[in-house]
């Protein structure tokens, strides 16, 4: 196929496939929290810190990764402050976040490059990226797999995880930094203003279908991946920006699944 | 017999506002306790103190012998939250995995479920009638049936002690009948202690062996006779009554 003659494209479908596979992964703890708009709040902080590490030469993934886990922490620690108000502390950071992107941006000399985040830019990653990528997968995939009994019963109920003997602080604390760094290294391939969107939207596919919270697991990260497979392959025969594509083939399949479930639910009934 | 709760000269407040003051009472194994108050009688106050969440400003509460924040077996202390059915009635998991969560501490921090901690899952869920939903998904079953797996979770690790919190909120009239029937076989069949905070003081009474009435702060116990004249007469104790505030 013409598509895989391309090192770039390879690279692309790689990196996306890796995404696919974890994203959905923190995607399903986040929305049984209740806690959707992190993934945006994080993503737009993520720009502060690309803008910062654009400014000051280094790796801007990197520069991402890092403001994102203070950002985290940061959420965290408003939210114990204001636990009657506590979705105010998601709003705090993530209007710091972009006050400081604005502001970080005025200083960045190569703006297409920092523009590049917004939407991402999966077809221009580095092998330096691509591996970070890689290595950051692996361990977000592994700690996913060890820690998913525990994540499981805190997303479920805290108070009856702790009372079980799971070190819920602990728990949280490193899904906290899992959180951060997996949104950093999406921001750079589907763009930080919409890599909420693949958190979210492949995990309300596999809500729409999984028997259990495992069958939830595989077919979110199964709807990741077609998302993402579909989305490469029609942005790159009709000239669109992957980023967006991928997660627009994610919202349309959604839209198609729970509208043929209600008509069959009604021709049923 | 063996203390299963202790609390002793118990007072609470949250900041200069006094929640609890003075309360005692012992829950010995074996016993069927209900706690019943009006809402903001600091029922739920109590439990969080009795969990180790909040700490006594005055007094001592000693679970299963040991300072509730000092205490390191829970699993010997089944719990059925409040709300629960609130809380999993969406939450995309079967009933198995449910039930399966509460066994963390027999399975270990990092390690994964075996076929030991899977029978221990089915027993649980045969104890409440409830093993042929053990695949289906939470959020396909009633709310009767619902409120039976929480049991079941709490039930799993066989505790010494279940302490329910308001557990048949949300849950069909037709269905409570039977919950507390379920509940009152547990604690003769297989000596569980239970300790249930409850509205409902009207059906559980000829369940229960003792219970507690929580107003304004302070504790006392009502004898069966006390509850069912304040049930035939109507005055005294509004919430015995039916008139207390319901969640």
């Amino acid at each position: 196929m013409e598509i895989f003659q391309y090192a770039f494209m390879q690279k692309a479908f790689v990196v996306g496939i890796m995404l696919a596979v974890i994203i959905p992964c923190i995607g399903i703890v986040v929305v049984l929290k209740r806690l959707s708009m992190i993934g945006d709040a994080l993503s737009h902080t993520s720009l502060a810190g690309i803008a910062a590490g654009l400014i000051m030469g280094v790796n801007p993934v990197l520069g991402a990764i890092l403001l994102c886990i203070i950002a985290a922490f940061g959420i965290e620690f408003i939210r114990k402050k204001i636990p009657k108000y506590s979705e105010m502390s998601i709003a705090i950071i993530m209007s710091a976040g972009i006050g400081l992107a604005g502001v970080l941006s005025g200083f960045v000399k190569n703006t297409a490059n920092f523009n590049s985040f917004l939407f991402g830019s999966i077809v221009a990653i580095s092998d330096f990226e691509m591996y970070l990528v890689a290595g950051i997968s692996f361990f977000v995939l592994l700690a996913f797999i060890f820690l998913y009994k525990e994540l499981f019963y805190v997303s479920m109920d805290e108070r009856s995880a702790r009372l079980a003997g799971i070190p819920v602080n602990t728990v949280n604390f490193i899904f906290t930094i899992l959180t951060a760094i997996t949104v950093s290294i999406a921001a750079r391939t589907v763009g930080a203003l919409i890599v909420s969107s693949l958190m979210v939207v492949p995990v309300a596919c596999g809500m729409q279908f999984g028997k259990s919270y495992k069958q939830t697991v595989i077919y979110s990260i199964i709807s990741a991946v077609i998302f993402t497979v579909v989305g490469l392959f029609v942005s790159y025969y009709r000239e669109l920006k992957p980023g967006g594509t991928i997660v627009l083939v994610g919202v349309m399949t959604l839209l198609f699944i729970i509208l043929t479930k209600r008509i069959m639910g009604k021709s049923l009934s | 017999m063996e203390n299963i709760i202790e609390v002793s000269d118990l007072g609470f407040a949250y900041n200069s506002e006094s929640i609890l003051k003075e309360i005692n009472f012992l829950i010995k194994s074996g016993d069927f306790v209900s706690l019943t108050g009006s809402n903001g009688a600091g029922k739920s106050t109590l439990i969080k103190l009795i969990l180790g969440e909040l700490s006594p400003k005055t007094g001592t509460i000693k679970v299963l012998g040991a300072n509730p924040k000092e205490f390191k077996k829970w699993y010997k202390v089944g719990y059925v939250p409040q709300n629960g059915l609130q809380s999993i009635s969406t939450f995309p998991a079967s009933a198995e995995e449910i039930v399966q969560a509460n066994l963390f501490s027999q399975i270990g921090l990092l390690r994964f479920p075996k076929k030991e901690h899977r029978m221990k899952t089915q027993k649980a869920l045969e104890l409440v009638g409830m093993s042929k939903y053990s695949r289906e998904l939470i959020g396909n079953l009633s709310g009767g049936q619902q409120q039976r797996i929480l049991l079941a979770r709490g039930l799993v690790n066989e505790p010494e002690i279940l302490i329910l919190d308001e557990p048949t909120t949300g849950v069909d009239d037709s269905t409570v009948e039977s919950f507390y029937k379920l509940i009152k076989e547990l604690n003769l069949k297989s000596g569980i202690t239970i300790f249930m905070v409850t509205h409902d003081i009207n059906r559980t009474t000829k369940y229960v062996s003792r219970t507690f009435c929580l107003e304004k702060g302070t504790i006392v116990e009502l004898s069966k006779d006390e509850i069912l004249h304040e049930l035939a007469h109507k005055h005294k104790h509004p919430i015995i009554n039916g008139k207390g505030d319901e969640n």
